[in-house]
């Protein structure tokens, strides 16, 4: 109170209206600048973050067309190696056929009997 | 040979004179008018007289730029023609001035006034292009004010809020916004007597004036049945003061003396009312409607006349700059002389002592220096307000 009586003023230690005028004014540009600058930061992360998922996104269906490339190739050869073994294994089972067989008619024949 | 010098030194100075005069007369010179009807009294220059008028045909016989109308009771739109043009005027003044060459585009040499229905006019005056010092050019009251000056009747902001007004609004140039507590209805003129007396000492920004009507009481409890018999009661009394302290968002609000200065009920009332809306102007639940019109408003400072508390004495008697030197104390006893009404009461007397009073600190009761600071508000908000300060 005694700054007041010392300086004959009501608005001792007030600010006027149009200090507090220009003031807000100040502070609303400020803030409406930061707003702005953080609006282009989470626009610029964005667009990062988006490039960044799009190359991800790329090189995982790059992976998955290798992948099922791979796959392909793969059961392409095993189908090859099948159709190998079924001739193979033909020729194997007539050929133990073959050797039952001989063997089974050794084991049938009747020895000779020899005269006395 | 003499002679000679003597004659020509004379029409030197008589040339000089004329040129002066030429002069003084281009600044602001009022033009002669010629009115259809005739209404003598709304140019015969004096304020007290009224005619009532619907339509009026104003001519001139130097073309008119400014044409400046002066309404008894109640402002009230109007429309002006000129060479087959209509012109609508919005206007909520009683004193109203109006640029023709802006409207127009050009000076007018004659012009119709027309009004939606019929008026009480007291004065109609025409100018050229410059306009004289006592033609008012208000402005709407403020949108936000640095000061508001709650004062009752019209001539206490004069009175007991002496000096103030000078100081802040023509000095120094706040937004500073005067609040009528009362209206003088049955004596209109007063209503021009305040809006000379403003405009004297630098108000620019057009007052507001209550619904309540000026009555006598010695009490508060008196004043306030006054008003309670005429619709008013003690809420919508608050009410108003709280609207006013949500409408204009003052730094500081200037109230009466809590005793009423001489102790007129209704300077007690205002007092008392006005320290109760301070209170209540800032909480959203009390009178829900004018906060959601407005919003809240804490008043950060309220100062009363002669209040006890937190004293402050100020000085009216430093000259200002702006009033050519004259001090604030001086301007407003000038601002008090514009209300004719009032100088045959004792308040003359105390303000200007019949010419033996110069100087604000020669009156010793209801020193219009003393004032005390009044809102709580001040203490909670002391801390930030120093620091905004440093």
């Amino acid at each position: 109170m005694g700054a007041d009586v010392a300086k004959n003023d009501f608005f001792e230690n007030l600010k006027t209206w149009e200090e507090q005028r220009l003031e807000e004014e100040a502070r609303i540009r400020a803030e409406e600048t930061a707003r702005k600058l953080a609006l282009l930061e989470a626009e610029r992360e964005r667009a990062e973050k988006e490039a960044l998922e799009a190359l991800f996104r790329q090189k995982a269906k790059e992976e998955e067309a290798r992948r099922l490339e791979q796959e392909r190739l793969s059961g392409l050869e095993k189908d090859r190696a099948d159709k190998m073994l079924l001739p193979l294994l033909g020729i194997t089972v007539v050929l133990v056929a073959i050797a039952a067989l001989s063997l089974f008619r050794q084991s049938r024949r009747r020895p000779v009997r020899r005269r006395r | 040979m003499k002679k000679r010098y003597f004659f020509m030194i004379l029409g030197i100075s008589l040339l000089a004179c004329a040129l002066l005069g030429l002069t003084v007369s281009a600044e602001g010179e009022t033009l002669p008018l010629t009115l259809t009807p005739a209404l003598p009294r709304l140019v015969d220059g004096n304020e007290g007289s009224v005619a009532n008028v619907t339509e009026l045909k104003i001519t001139s016989g130097t073309p008119m730029e400014h044409l400046y109308l002066m309404f008894y009771t109640a402002p009230s739109d109007f429309v002006l023609v000129a060479n087959g043009v209509e012109k609508s005027v919005e206007n909520s003044f009683l004193k109203r001035c109006v640029g023709l060459t802006k409207l127009f585009g050009a000076p007018l040499g004659e012009v119709t006034l027309r009004f939606p229905s019929q008026v009480g006019l007291l004065e109609i005056y025409a100018f050229g292009e410059n306009l004289p010092d006592w033609v008012q050019l208000w402005e709407e009251p403020c949108e936000k004010a640095d000061l508001c000056l709650m004062t009752t009747h019209a001539d206490d902001e004069q009175l007991f809020f002496a000096g103030v007004l000078p100081y802040y609004a023509g000095e120094k140039g706040y937004e500073v916004q005067v609040i009528y507590f009362t209206d003088h209805v049955n004596e209109p003129l007063r209503r021009h007597e305040l809006l000379n007396g403003l405009w004297k000492v630098g108000v620019t920004h057009y007052p507001v004036i209550s619904p309540f009507p000026d009555l006598y009481s010695e009490s508060e409890a008196l004043a306030e049945q006054q008003f309670a018999y005429r619709g008013f009661d003690r809420r919508a009394v608050i009410g108003f003061q709280v609207e006013m302290l949500r409408r204009f968002r003052p730094l500081v609000v200037v109230g009466h003396d809590p005793a009423g200065e001489y102790g007129h009920g209704q300077h007690r009332l205002n007092s008392a009312t006005l320290r109760e809306a301070v209170n209540l102007a800032g909480k959203a639940d009390q009178y829900p409607d004018t906060a959601s019109q407005y919003g809240v408003w804490e008043v950060p400072k309220t100062y009363l006349h002669l209040y006890e508390e937190n004293k402050i004495v100020m000085d009216w008697d430093i000259p200002l700059e702006s009033f050519g030197g004259k001090t604030a104390f001086q301007v407003t006893q000038e601002g008090f002389a514009c209300h004719g009404s009032q100088q045959y009461t004792w308040f003359r007397t105390w303000l200007t002592g019949n010419g033996s009073i110069t100087r604000a600190d020669q009156i010793t009761t209801y020193s219009p220096c003393s004032y005390g600071l009044s809102a709580p508000l001040w203490g909670r908000t002391w801390p930030k307000m120093i620091s905004l300060k440093i």
